[in-house]
């Protein structure tokens, strides 16, 4: 895919008001984006303490709401300072994601049973949490059908059923009509696959709930081979397979399950299995998130990245781009965010690395020609500096195809620095005539700066509004673009301070560097970890500190120190 | 069926076997040959429009775009409150789309969540009289189908119309935005049970999955369950989906008289899931002409008409064009100001530059919604149709409630929505076309109590201001 030729900046069909031609057009679009005076910012729920040598005390109690709002300390010399990081409290019982179906099952049936099944499973769009948080999952109808058609599916692509029954239940024999008399040789296979299913052991309970199936096959003389795909179709809908149970204090299979599918996106394996089922897993903790963070952590990378980057979003955003090619985007960015991860990279390289892995598709538009390369590096066409330059998070950022800076502005101040967010804008701040102040032709960042100039609109916009300003080069196409009017220098004046910069790598190297990056990281680190959005301000602190101690900041150090925290072994 | 007109022997006789020229009697109420006909089942529609109208095409009456409903009005199937306020949604009185949109036939204040998506603050009336009217589940393949024709979808408001009480998609499937996509997940691959399936002893087998599902989601949310109560609605909304699913599959409506399968749409060839951009992005607003939207909007209505009728759903909401949509409507659009119209606009955007002083800016907003009130108009004709009747002889435009409403009225404000009603047995006040202010929390309390016997719906700390009782028959 060769990059499309730049385009200037703005441009406005003189058609679409007739004869009031194109001054008028653009005020019109500019006062869509414009606030009133007097925007506060929205805060709500308890307060993660700053945790900034610099910052006031403003941290909240556990679980409790503040009487004031966050506490900002805006940074010194050009370093930008901390904020309060808001969570609304929020925790329910957690299902498994699609790919977390996905790997469980591979677990079970072997990885050629999954082999197109996640196709059959619809993501359902998300807005704020994480895919695999129980307050953010939805249920529709479709969704639950889709359990069982991927069920369905699964069995169907068995390969090797004869190992699976000397794995669960050696005595099965496929082609045999099942009768009364097979029911034990049934019951076994129940109680050692319910096991492995359920992630826990299992009793004869576990096989009385399944006695519907048993009767049914044997009413219907079906052999052993069919009832066997019909116990597992069951399995793979059922609850204890599904969601993830936690009590107050998650006993050491809920521990298990916990840690694993945090770690690996998946089940737990025969170690982490043993340990729990020994009744060892608490005191050995340490031990086996070691154990498992030295293994590749792709898998935890990738479903992260995913929500964490929004990268969901990049498909629904550029209606000219080949929908293959930008799911192409898409699974580059993701897969470069688990080369980060698994390089043990401090989390600032996020925002700064100098290499993507590659496919086809990706490796052309960067390129600016077609390629085969897995990894690419800038070039004179595409010169990126980390995934905010990457075309799926570009296209996932932008609400324009040119470049929104207010989609992107709060794209870095929401997502990546977790600023407070400002409220809706009141309509009838759409007519502010702001024409005046523009230059010819302004650029999105000229109509940006007015905004912030202007005393009716600043209070909201100047919150968020210049973090974009490092990106103006970048299109939410996903283009490079050289037209000489698009300034991406500093400095910019933020809450957290004024930032000083010279151009967009300089812009990306501070943010990466900056520690509201760090926190606001670990903040959604916590939430993913946990599956839910409570914990005590004085956790992030705790995480960061000693990811410090044990080197730097990265995704395995504060993972481990999540992981040994006494709220990770509680519901 | 329809039933005939009876007088049993006994009130033949007391009457002397005279039933000419006498006074109505309550023994001539209509009577079945098999009983008394039950009021029929608890059913509610919504046709919702995203955008509103302005208060200067209200205020032209039966001569403006309002004057597609006057045939219903006459025929007193439908009453229209035009000045209806939905301000307590928040945001003051102009909102806009994010604040109203979840406000609309629920009645609870909402909160803006970040990238302008809403927390709706309760339940919508379909959702609340659902769960109410039916305790054991309604007893429908389907519970509540939420479609709409609309290309934007960058906000969770503009596709989620429909509110559970978990703040959540209360709608059976997510943003059915396409008419095939519809067809197929109601009448097409959803429904896979055949009368050979009941015979087949290995097909009755795969029942049995079910039958170890269903008491398998139960001990989580029996009344032994230890799990807190949050964690029990979500497993009990996941057993409500599997009995749906065995009902759809194993439980096969029966269709009514009449009642013909639709059959699979053909309709015009559109990107219906794009999402049309931003405010200010006029190269992603999705051009369509106003004839293909038309078409497809029509298909859609009558497919959902056709689910009601048999059945298959008694609670659904379809949408003309989204809250906030971004449609750049391009080719002819008469009306009867201007047979020979041609738009090239977009009507959200149209709005943001609102002027009733600028004639261009309210040219389109005049065409546009001539062109949202004639389909909306003509899908309540189809509703009103007697080719279906219900057991006690009336149309699906009687027996169902039937609510009318935007998000927004002039230009994202939300003092001055239009409102209507159709149906709800005989219970509403119908032919009334008013202007009279009221608020929207109060006629929802209203019907809510009247019609359901609800305590309340939505939320009435703020005080009631006028009297939506008048809205009752």
């Amino acid at each position: 895919m060769i990059p499309k030729p730049l385009q200037p900046e703005s441009t406005f069909p003189a058609s679409f008001f007739g004869s009031a031609g194109r001054r008028r057009a653009k005020l019109v679009w500019l006062g869509l984006l414009l606030l009133l005076v007097n925007c506060s910012a929205n805060v709500g729920g308890h307060t993660a303490g700053s945790g900034s040598a610099a910052a006031g005390s403003g941290s909240a109690g556990n679980g409790g709401v503040t009487g004031s709002g966050p506490t900002i300390t805006p940074g010194m010399n050009g370093v930008l300072g901390t904020a309060d990081i808001v969570n609304p409290p929020a925790k329910a019982i957690s299902r498994l994601t699609n790919a977390q179906i996905i790997h469980s099952a591979a677990a079970l049936l072997g990885n050629a049973a999954v082999v197109g099944a996640e196709a059959l499973l619809p993501e359902q769009q998300l807005q704020g949490g994480f895919r695999n948080s129980g307050f953010a999952q939805e249920l529709p109808l479709d969704l639950v059908k889709a359990f069982d058609d991927a069920a369905a599916f699964m069995v169907a692509h068995v390969t090797d059923w004869p190992s699976l029954y000397q794995r669960y239940a050696p005595c099965i024999v496929g082609t045999q009509v099942v009768t009364t008399a097979q029911q034990a040789c049934m019951a076994t296979f129940i109680l050692n696959f319910g096991e492995s299913a359920f992630r826990r052991p299992t009793t004869m309970q576990d096989v009385a709930a399944f006695q519907p199936v048993l009767d049914a096959s044997i009413a219907a003389a079906l052999t052993s081979d069919q009832t066997v795909q019909l116990l597992v179709q069951t399995f793979l809908q059922f609850p204890d397979f599904l969601y993830l149970f936690q009590d107050a204090t998650l006993n050491d299979f809920q521990l298990a399950s916990r840690l694993s599918y945090f770690v690996t996106d998946g089940p737990p394996d025969a170690v982490l299995y043993a340990a729990a089922k020994s009744g060892s897993l608490h005191s050995g903790l340490a031990m086996q998130v070691d154990r498992l963070l030295a293994m590749d952590m792709g898998a935890f990378a990738r479903s992260f990245s995913y929500d964490y980057l929004e990268l969901g979003v990049a498909p629904t955003r550029d209606s000219t781009t080949p929908p293959a090619t930008v799911q192409a985007f898409v699974s580059s960015a993701a897969d470069t965010f688990a080369a980060l991860v698994n390089q043990n990279k401090p989390v600032s390289s996020i925002i700064t690395t100098d290499t993507y892995v590659a496919n086809p598709p990706t490796a052309a538009w960067i390129n600016g020609q077609p390629s085969t390369a897995t990894t690419v590096k800038a070039t004179s066409t595409y010169p990126f500096v980390g995934l905010l330059t990457h075309p799926a998070t570009l296209m996932a950022m932008s609400t324009t195809l040119l470049g929104s800076t207010v989609s992107r502005g709060q794209y870095v101040a929401y997502q990546l620095l977790c600023l407070p967010q400002t409220p809706a804008p009141p309509a009838g701040a759409q007519q502010t005539d702001l024409s005046s102040v523009l230059p010819a032709n302004p650029t999105e960042r000229d109509e940006a700066v007015a905004r912030a100039n202007d005393s009716r609109c600043k209070t909201c916009h100047a919150q968020f509004e210049a973090y974009s300003f490092g990106l103006n080069k970048w299109g939410g196409d996903g283009v490079f673009k050289t037209d000489p009017r698009l300034v991406d220098n500093g400095p910019i004046m933020t809450t957290l301070g004024t930032m000083a910069f010279a151009g967009y790598a300089d812009f990306l190297q501070q943010l990466g560097n900056a520690t509201q990056f760090e926190r606001c990281l670990g903040d959604r680190l916590i939430r993913y970890g946990l599956q839910h959005t409570e914990y005590p301000p004085d956790l992030l602190k705790t995480i960061l500190d000693q990811s410090n101690g044990a080197g730097g900041v990265t995704f395995r150090a504060m993972i481990r120190s999540l992981v040994l925290q006494t709220i990770f072994t509680t519901r | 069926m329809k039933y005939r007109h009876v007088l049993d022997r006994r009130t033949m006789l007391k009457a002397g076997g005279i039933a000419i020229g006498l006074p109505f009697l309550d023994c001539m109420l209509e009577k079945s040959a098999f009983g008394a006909p039950a009021d029929p089942p608890a059913s509610i529609v919504s046709l919702m429009n995203g955008l509103g109208t302005p208060t200067i095409l209200v205020a032209r009456g039966n001569t403006g775009p309002l004057g597609a409903y006057k045939p219903l009005i006459d025929a007193n199937k439908l009453s229209l409150y035009t000045n209806t306020s939905i301000e307590a949604a928040g945001g003051g009185a102009n909102g806009q789309h994010h604040y109203g949109q979840p406000y609309l036939f629920a009645g609870y204040p909402t909160t803006i969540a970040g990238g302008l998506n809403a927390i709706p603050g309760g339940p919508t009336l379909h959702y609340v009289v659902m769960k109410q009217q039916y305790p054991a589940g309604v007893p429908t393949p389907f519970k509540i189908i939420d479609v709409g024709i609309g290309f934007r979808r960058g906000k969770n408001w503009m596709y989620k119309r429909i509110w559970n009480d978990q703040k959540q998609n209360a709608a059976d499937f997510e943003d059915l935005a396409s008419p095939l996509d519809m067809f197929d997940k109601i009448f097409g691959t959803m429904m896979a049970a055949t009368p050979m399936m009941q015979a087949d002893p290995k097909a009755r087998a795969a029942k049995s999955i079910l039958d170890c599902l269903i008491p398998a989601y139960q001990k989580f949310t029996g009344a032994g369950s230890n799990l807190p109560p949050g964690d029990i609605t979500i497993l009990q909304n996941h057993l409500d989906r599997i009995r749906q699913l065995e009902q759809q599959v194993y439980g096969m409506p029966t269709l009514p008289g009449k009642v013909a399968p639709p059959m699979r749409p053909n309709p015009p060839n559109l990107k219906y899931m794009v999402n049309g951009g931003a405010c200010g992005d006029v190269a992603n607003w999705y051009v369509v002409s106003p004839a293909d939207f038309s078409t497809a909007y029509q298909i859609m209505a009558d497919l959902l008409i056709a689910g009601l009728e048999m059945d298959y759903f008694r609670f659904g909401n379809l949408c003309f064009d989204y809250p906030g949509g971004q449609t750049m409507f391009t080719g002819p659009l008469p009306s009867p100001d201007d047979p020979n119209y041609m738009i090239k606009a977009n009507p959200h955007a149209n709005y943001h530059a609102w002027n009733p002083a600028d004639a261009n800016v309210v040219k389109i907003a005049t065409q546009h919604n001539f062109f949202v009130h004639k389909n909306i108009a003509q899908v309540l004709t189809k509703m009103g149709s007697t080719n279906f009747l219900g057991p006690n002889g009336k149309t699906l435009l009687d027996n169902a409630l039937i609510m009318l409403g935007s998000e927004v009225g002039t230009n994202h404000d939300l003092t001055s929505t239009i409102h209507g009603f159709a149906g709800g047995n005989g219970k509403l006040k119908m032919g009334v076309n008013s202007n009279a202010p009221m608020l929207a929390t109060e006629m929802y309390n209203a019907i809510g109590k009247t019609l359901y016997g609800l305590p309340k719906v939505g939320d009435t700390t703020i005080g009631y201001k006028s009297d939506a009782t008048s809205i009752l028959a």
